[in-house]
């Protein structure tokens, strides 16, 4: 039997038809001015959970990134600390060299020491080095100055003998604040100038050449003080490298992901705005034609 | 003769009928549910005139109503189950809205959180970071309460729709017994009563929208009908059911007076129930799950760390029990405990000086008090418990001050040792496994002098670790790096052979869970996501987050175990970080918004379809009425005109016969 198109149903789908291309003209206006094609999970489903995660590891690379640039300053400021403290013992090297000749006068040699004795100041100072309020040589204990002299004069170690590592990436640490102990006392270089001293003030009241000899022992003393700096510079430098290559590498992540995510969850602008003009035009469409259709009555014609 | 007038009056009658119902098609074309009406003319029974059978007019035989009942059924069904869709859909699309609002969800809390933690880490003495930190995590727990709560409020939504679903189900089985009264007394006086059934019909058809239903026919024209496969109409009776909830948060509905659930699968009742039981509580429980896991884990952390302060002089319990006597397995604790052993730290304030003594914990046999007792044998602290609230109160003596941390013992267990020279244990040990480690000396002598005096080294199940040389060669008093991050050294003295001295390392100074099985110095109060909050004394002091295993202030070891639970798999049975775990809460749930979304839109194309086919039987055109109206009105004009004819032909032949009769 043919089907039987009433008046009603003529109404009734002009509203539907209506309906629905509105309806598809608010979510594409929705994408147009939002320019995201995903407003809700449901939208699709898949594609959101993606980008929730996408967009929480881009946030914990910030997060590993900025732990980086902090890792950095401090390793670059302690680099720049020991090498400063090399080049004082290098002076040292040098006072003891000219120590060592026994022509020297008792002035000189107290000149000598004066200089010395301002050096293990200066690499006291070092050693007690601060960034943000953290010692840089103390180990866990950041918040206590690692070096002070006692009432002998003799320089000692209130840190920790732990260092502090702090996190760049997921399960991956590397030592920031190192235990002073480690990295001035093993050989000690306080004890190294102290004896340096010592030996050109001649505390010990030694013949000249017991002196000489005391004071060209204390060469190798410095050499190895300075070795046992430089070898954490070495670490230190080590991991300054190595922190640029998992920075670039975070970056270059970063950067993926949120190629990503635009992929996942932008809106095609040309196909929403081709899109709206389809519906535009069909809700236009159906509108006239209800509207023509609807006029149609018997009655037009009677008369 | 006066047929002739009884024919034209047929026609005249028969006309106003049928433009009466045509009127009465027009004025209701807009009506829901309208049939329209059609009338059946049939001739009048003729008129025998000798042997000329004689028409005698038309008369209505019948006014029908066009209708098609599959097609109303159908279409009755689908409105139905399209209501039931929607109701899921709103209830579903709620969810989805409280789980993920445009700003600030639990993931992003949780990630915040530890995002943060991993900042504090750069420096964990930073009483601001600090800050930001408790903070974030008081956020985190009135983010979950709250989510909690909505969840609660659709939760008794959907208990209010129920109960005035089950309601409404009873009410139209009284109304269909009632009928099958009625239908049956009006069979019995010989008439079918189209209206009757035509009501009962339409009631089955709208109970079919509540629930599941099956009508079936019964002797005296009645209809029985079962419900979830319950009788709930028989005959002139009905059985009323009632909703109410379970034992484990189920909505149920069963027969009145019953606790027997009915298997309620279709219909709105059944939607309801479907997202009540299903996807709600499947939310809240994996939610709970959630703020649960992420609790207990935090909290052993937390509960094993030092906080800015060092060790603590009183700490009060959070998590009680229900009894104080009963095994601690039995004793209603959200986070029940495992057997292990707790170290207890404590510390003399006066000298610095540290004890780190074992307590074993068997949840299967001791009570809380059994717990007390053991923790108040340990020296210079207290346990009691609180009946009230059962909880556990742990205080010091005056002087003293006590920790979880597993901390080194100031001095070894020098009960096998004769020498003079002091030994000291020194490090923060860095394995994974708690252990002894048994410091054995080989040779007598003088340390730092005696040529060959060693010191072995040995774990707790008796292997070799390392052996020391502690004779000539070593400098007494100088750290001896052992294994794991611990070192020996000895002063100066003497050793003899065979002493020994020995340390616990501990790398899990909790291994039975029961501080935050207890609530002691954790992090959080409560255990799901309905009451999970930060300690209320941590979030006064943010000093007391536990950054610190060894104690110092810029010690980050602690945060870095905290940290480190924010990439592990810890939920769905080690497949899920805490992160990953909300976004499958959040995908499950989207999935379901879309495949009733996806749902609604066929059964509402579906609908179109049927309602277009229903008003190609039953609707109303007005040109084809219009059609229908001129058609009888010029019926009715010619009938008219042909009673004028009749009068006037009567009349006619009246004024021939007058003058006769005059």
């Amino acid at each position: 039997m043919e089907l039987r198109i009433t008046s009603q149903v003529i109404a009734s789908n002009a509203i539907a038809y209506a309906q629905q291309a509105t309806g598809q003209l608010a979510i594409l206006q929705q994408e147009a001015s939002t320019g995201l094609r995903i407003l809700q999970p449901s939208d699709d489903p898949l594609a959101a959970l993606q980008v929730l995660s996408d967009k929480a590891q881009n946030n914990r690379l910030s997060i590993y990134h900025q732990n980086i640039s902090d890792v950095q300053s401090k390793l670059n400021s302690s680099v720049s600390t020991l090498n400063q403290v090399s080049n004082l013992l290098a002076q040292a090297k040098d006072l003891a060299l000219q120590g060592s000749n026994s022509t020297n006068s008792t002035d000189s040699f107290q000149a000598m020491a004066t200089q010395v004795s301002s050096i293990l100041n200066e690499v006291l100072q070092l050693a007690n080095t601060q960034q943000n309020g953290q010692y840089l040589y103390g180990g866990t204990a950041s918040q206590t100055q690692p070096f002070t002299l006692n009432a002998q004069g003799q320089v000692v170690y209130n840190g920790s003998a732990q260092s502090m590592s702090e996190p760049i990436g997921e399960g991956q640490q590397v030592q920031t604040l190192y235990a002073g102990s480690q990295v001035f006392q093993s050989p000690d270089v306080f004890q190294t100038l102290a004896s340096l001293r010592d030996a050109l003030n001649n505390v010990n009241n030694l013949s000249p050449g017991a002196q000489t000899a005391a004071i060209q022992q204390t060469l190798q003393e410095l050499d190895n003080a300075n070795t046992g700096v430089l070898n954490t510079v070495g670490q230190q430098s080590a991991s300054l490298q190595n922190l640029q290559g998992i920075d670039q590498h975070i970056q270059d992540v970063q950067l993926q992901t949120t190629q990503q995510i635009g992929n996942l969850q932008n809106a095609d602008l040309s196909q929403v705005v081709v899109g709206l003009q389809e519906q535009q035009n069909a809700l236009q469409a159906s509108l006239y034609s209800a509207s023509h259709i609807m006029s149609l009555s018997l009655l037009n014609f009677l008369k | 003769m006066s047929s002739l007038f009884d024919v034209g009056l047929s026609a005249l009658d028969a006309s106003q009928s049928v433009l009466n119902l045509i009127g009465n098609n027009l004025a209701n074309a807009n009506t829901p549910g309208y049939h329209r009406q059609v009338a059946d003319l049939t001739e009048a029974d003729p008129t025998q005139i000798g042997n000329v059978s004689v028409g005698s007019g038309v008369q209505i035989s019948d006014t029908r109503r066009q209708i098609d009942n599959l097609l109303e059924t159908a279409l009755t069904n689908q409105t139905f189950a399209l209501a039931d869709t929607s109701a899921q859909l709103s209830t579903v699309q709620q969810v989805q809205t409280d789980l993920n609002p445009s700003s600030g969800s639990i993931q992003d809390q949780i990630e915040q959180f530890f995002n943060d933690v991993n900042t504090l880490a750069t420096q964990p003495s930073d009483t601001t970071q600090r800050t930001v930190v408790v903070n974030d995590a008081h956020n985190l727990a009135d983010a979950f309460n709250s989510l909690s709560s909505s969840l609660d409020q659709i939760q008794s939504g959907l208990d209010t729709q129920l109960n005035s679903s089950v309601s409404d189900i009873n009410s139209l089985a009284k109304r269909i017994a009632q009928l099958n009264d009625k239908i049956q007394r009006a069979y019995g006086n010989g008439n079918p009563p189209n209206d009757l059934l035509d009501q009962r019909d339409q009631l089955v058809n709208q109970l079919a929208g509540d629930i599941n239903v099956q009508a079936i026919p019964a002797n005296l024209n009645q209809v029985n009908i079962l419900a979830g496969g319950v009788p709930i109409v028989i005959g002139n009776q009905s059985q009323s059911l009632q909703y109410s909830i379970a034992s484990g948060n189920q909505g149920q509905v069963s027969v009145a007076g019953s606790s027997t659930p009915m298997s309620v699968t279709g219909g709105q009742a059944g939607g309801l129930l479907a997202v009540r039981n299903g996807t709600l509580q499947n939310v809240q429980s994996q939610l709970d799950t959630l703020a649960g896991t992420l609790a207990q884990e935090v909290d052993n952390a937390q509960a094993t760390g030092l906080g800015l302060s060092g060790p603590s002089t009183f700490l009060s319990g959070t998590r009680g029990v229900t009894n104080l006597n009963v095994p601690l397995d039995r004793a209603g604790l959200a986070f029940p405990p495992q057997g292990g052993t707790l170290y207890v730290s404590v510390t003399d304030l006066s000298t610095g000086t540290r004890t780190l003594t074992p307590v074993s914990i068997d949840p299967s046999t001791q009570s809380l008090n059994d717990v007390a007792a053991a923790l108040s044998a340990v020296p210079n602290i207290q346990a009691v418990t609180d009946s009230q609230t059962g909880t556990l109160q742990v205080l010091a003596k005056p002087g003293y001050a006590f920790d979880f941390a597993g901390r080194l013992p100031s001095a070894p267990d020098t009960s096998g040792y004769t020498g003079t020279a002091t030994p000291q244990v020194g490090g923060q040990y860095t394995g994974t496994n708690n252990d002894t480690y048994t410091f054995q000396v080989a040779g007598s002598g003088t340390v730092g002098s005696t040529s060959g005096l060693q010191l072995q080294v040995k774990n707790s199940s008796g292997s070799l670790i390392t052996t020391l040389n502690i004779g000539q060669g070593y400098t007494a008093g100088t750290p001896l790096t052992v294994a794991n991050g611990i070192t020996v050294q000895l002063a100066s003295g003497t050793v003899n052979d065979g002493d020994t001295f020995s340390t616990p390392v501990v790398a899990q100074p909790d291994t039975a869970g029961i501080l935050t099985a207890l609530g002691l110095g954790t992090f959080f109060t409560g255990s799901k996501a309905s009451d999970i909050a930060v300690q209320p004394a941590l979030l006064n002091n943010p000093g007391l987050l536990a950054a610190s295993r060894n104690g110092d202030s810029g010690d980050n070891s602690n945060l870095t175990r905290l940290a480190a639970l924010q990439t592990q798999p810890l939920l769905a049975n080690g497949t899920q970080t805490f992160s990953q775990g909300y976004d499958a809460i959040t995908g499950n749930v989207a999935t379901q918004v879309q495949a009733l979304t996806n749902q609604q839109t066929s059964q509402q194309a579906l609908g179109q379809q049927l309602q277009t086919q229903q008003q190609s039987v039953s609707g109303i055109d007005t040109n084809e009425e219009l059609v229908n109206l001129m058609n009888f009105q010029q019926a009715f004009q010619v009938a008219s005109e042909y009673i004028g004819s009749v009068n006037t032909t009567l009349q006619s032949l009246v004024q021939i016969i007058q003058p006769s009769i005059a």
